[in-house]
């Protein structure tokens, strides 16, 4: 997995590329913990080209989430689709975390804690 | 009344038109010469040839007498004295026909004639009556003597022998014509069958075609379209002979100009479109039955179609079994028909078979259809060697040795000679080698023809188990951390059995640690949550040593119809 970091205007967004596993969570944990402790407003995941996500990726998801719960940090998924759609919802996070087809969606949404 | 010609005189005409019987191929001219001299040799006012003619054996008159020749005379089966003598086989030689109750004057005969005496005699191959002769009105006297009745059937013979000669030579050119014929349809015919073997990439096309008669009605096609994809099938055109053939020229032309839209149609849709091709250039009451086959090798799918043939057998490894194909109408029938396909993985067999009701129906000298027993036998005997058809084949001749085939037969097999994938995998348990095992299952997976949906959900439930067995199973310091995973399949489900020698956990730590999903403070027993719901089974425990997991997840939504 590549992931890269984005900064736009009003939010970061952080674009996973490839299989996001085991192998690719220290990396994409590090990047995350980075923009905790960057303290954004606005983060954004884009999976629009990633081709496999298991739960130890979704477990930084979610670790980013409770995070952004207490930070007041807006926080959403973008991109989600094929088999990492499948993932996704058997892991269930649609329930509770914002997500959204394109990064451009959410870039483009003005609040996105009210899109969950 | 004139003296009777002298013996040796009417001998020596007997054997001039003797001569002239074996020299002439026409007919007429030699009914004609025939009856001019049996007239001078019977001396006698007329002499008439009646021959059958057509399928009601009416005996049409041939005479001397030219208006009745001009009249087409005919004598209706059984009346009169030549239908008498026809029936009977015997002579009849009276003086005064007019008084006999077996008289008939047909009432086209215009003629002047009067007929008083008359002889008639049958004209015989054997127990066969060809026709008869009659020599009417003697002009030496008041009847014909038995001298006179003697030469007359001497006559006869000889004539009889030659129509049987001319008969035999108009047989035979017809014959030779419809050999003709159907030798050049049979050529035509041939000429839209494809070769009858044929590799194409790792996809073997073999085919028996036995027709009936040298014209029959079933045909057998393959296509190699874009994409990869094989089209192929076998046909049965209603009735024989040259309609048939035209038909049969038809359905294989029409098939192999359609064939390219199942690069982008499903196998049904093609079926359709076929079929209202077909409505529109064949006849009332002719139809094509058709079993076809998409064999598409980059996704190791097989779609079936399958109308109006018996249902396509394929062998599993260990046993033949007919594929479970919704039927369909034959073509040519209805343009609004609809059709079904069904669709199965590749792998679902080494071998497949479509064939025609020909072979079913064979019958042996007892009667037996191979049907009734022998079929099954025949393909259970033949087994999954690549030889299978040549064993079949031998073993249904063997069958039908003595008896007529009432119907073409035709086999079309196909073998997949893809070299399977392997179904174990053996790793170092690292994060890094995860990959290998998703790799492995995709593999396995693409080659068994599931669907990618299916598939996802196999790769992300090991590579969940995998995770937790590297982080979990064994300790951060371990160096050797082996694991091996074997993957299998039957027709309901797909099994794998993953080993490690790490510290595994049981049926009972599952059902604790699975947790449902959720954003509270503790963050684990995800992993397990998702093997929970991507399989039907799961079993955790200790075998010998070694930590077992196995995962068994049900194929009813792998590979829908």
């Amino acid at each position: 997995m590549k992931p890269t970091v984005r900064t736009h205007p009003n939010a970061v967004v952080i674009e996973l590329e490839g299989e996001a596993d085991l192998a690719t969570v220290p990396e994409f944990q590090n990047l995350v913990r980075q923009q905790m402790k960057a303290k954004v407003k606005r983060l954004i995941i884009d999976f629009a080209k990633v081709t496999f996500v298991n739960t130890p990726v979704w477990a930084v998801v979610v670790e980013y989430f409770q995070h952004a719960s207490g930070a007041g940090t807006e926080f959403a998924l973008s991109g989600i689709q094929g088999r990492v759609e499948a993932s996704f919802k058997i892991v269930r996070l649609g329930d509770f975390i914002t997500h959204l087809p394109s990064v451009e969606d959410a870039l483009n949404t003005a609040d996105l804690t009210s899109k969950r | 009344m004139s003296n009777p010609q002298p013996i040796e005189s009417r001998q020596s005409v007997l054997l001039e038109v003797a001569r002239r019987l074996s020299s002439t191929h026409n007919l007429v001219e030699l009914v004609d010469h025939i009856l001019k001299r049996s007239r001078e040799v019977m001396d006698c006012e007329v002499c008439s040839i009646l021959l059958p003619d057509g399928p009601s054996e009416d005996l049409l008159i041939r005479s001397t007498l030219d208006p009745i020749n001009a009249m087409e005379v005919r004598v209706p089966k059984g009346k009169g004295i030549a239908g008498d003598v026809y029936a009977t086989k015997k002579v009849v030689n009276i003086e005064d026909a007019l008084t006999d109750p077996r008289h008939f004057r047909p009432a086209a005969d215009k003629s002047d004639l009067v007929t008083r005496a008359m002889v008639t005699i049958p004209l015989l191959d054997g127990e066969r009556c060809l026709g008869v002769m009659q020599a009417i009105n003697p002009n030496h006297g008041a009847g014909f003597t038995a001298q006179d009745v003697e030469m007359f059937e001497t006559f006869g013979s000889l004539i009889a022998v030659t129509l049987m000669r001319l008969e035999s030579q108009k047989k035979a050119i017809v014959e030779a014509e419809t050999r003709q014929q159907l030798s050049l349809a049979t050529e035509i015919q041939n000429s839209f069958l494809p070769a009858p073997q044929v590799r194409l990439g790792d996809i073997a096309v073999e085919s028996f075609y036995e027709p009936a008669s040298e014209v029959g009605g079933d045909f057998f096609f393959w296509h190699q379209i874009d994409d990869g994809k094989i089209l192929l099938g076998v046909g049965d055109v209603c009735g024989k002979g040259l309609p048939a053939a035209l038909d049969m020229a038809r359905g294989t032309t029409l098939i192999a100009s359609t064939a390219h839209l199942c690069v982008s149609m499903n196998l049904a849709d093609w079926m359709a479109t076929l079929n209202q091709r077909l409505c529109g250039v064949m006849k009332a009451g002719r139809f094509i039955a058709i079993n076809a086959m998409l064999v598409c090798p980059k996704t190791r799918r097989v779609h079936l179609c399958c109308a109006g043939l018996p249902g396509a057998q394929v062998f599993d490894g260990k046993t033949w079994k007919e594929v479970p194909a919704p039927g369909n109408a034959p073509l040519g029938i209805s343009c609004a028909a609809r059709y079904r396909e069904h669709a199965l993985p590749l792998s679902s067999g080494r071998h497949w078979m479509l064939f025609t009701d020909g072979i079913l129906e064979v019958q042996n000298s007892t009667g037996e259809y191979f049907e009734d027993q022998a079929f099954a036998a025949a393909l259970q005997k033949a087994d999954g060697g690549d030889d299978f058809l040549k064993h079949i084949v031998e073993q249904w001749r063997a069958f039908a040795q003595g008896s007529s085939y009432q119907d073409d037969a035709t086999v079309l097999t196909i073998t997949d000679h893809t070299p399977p994938p392997p179904a174990d995998l053996a790793l170092t348990c690292q994060p890094d080698s995860l990959r290998l095992v998703r790799e492995f299952i995709e593999t396995w997976a693409a080659w068994h023809g599931l669907r990618d949906e299916f598939t996802g959900l196999l790769v992300l439930g090991c590579d969940e188990v995998m995770s937790n067995i590297c982080k979990y199973a064994y300790c951060s310091t371990s160096s050797e951390r082996p694991a091996c995973c074997r993957i299998e399949s039957d027709a309901d489900a797909v099994r794998i059995l993953i080993e490690h020698h790490g510290e595994g956990i049981t049926n009972e730590d599952f059902q604790k640690l699975v947790a449902p999903p959720s954003t509270g403070q503790r963050i684990g027993g995800l992993g397990l949550h998702v093997i929970s719901e991507i399989f039907d089974r799961t079993d955790f425990r200790r075998d010998e040593g070694k930590s077992v997991i196995e995962l068994v997840k049900s194929l009813s939504a792998a590979s829908p119809g």
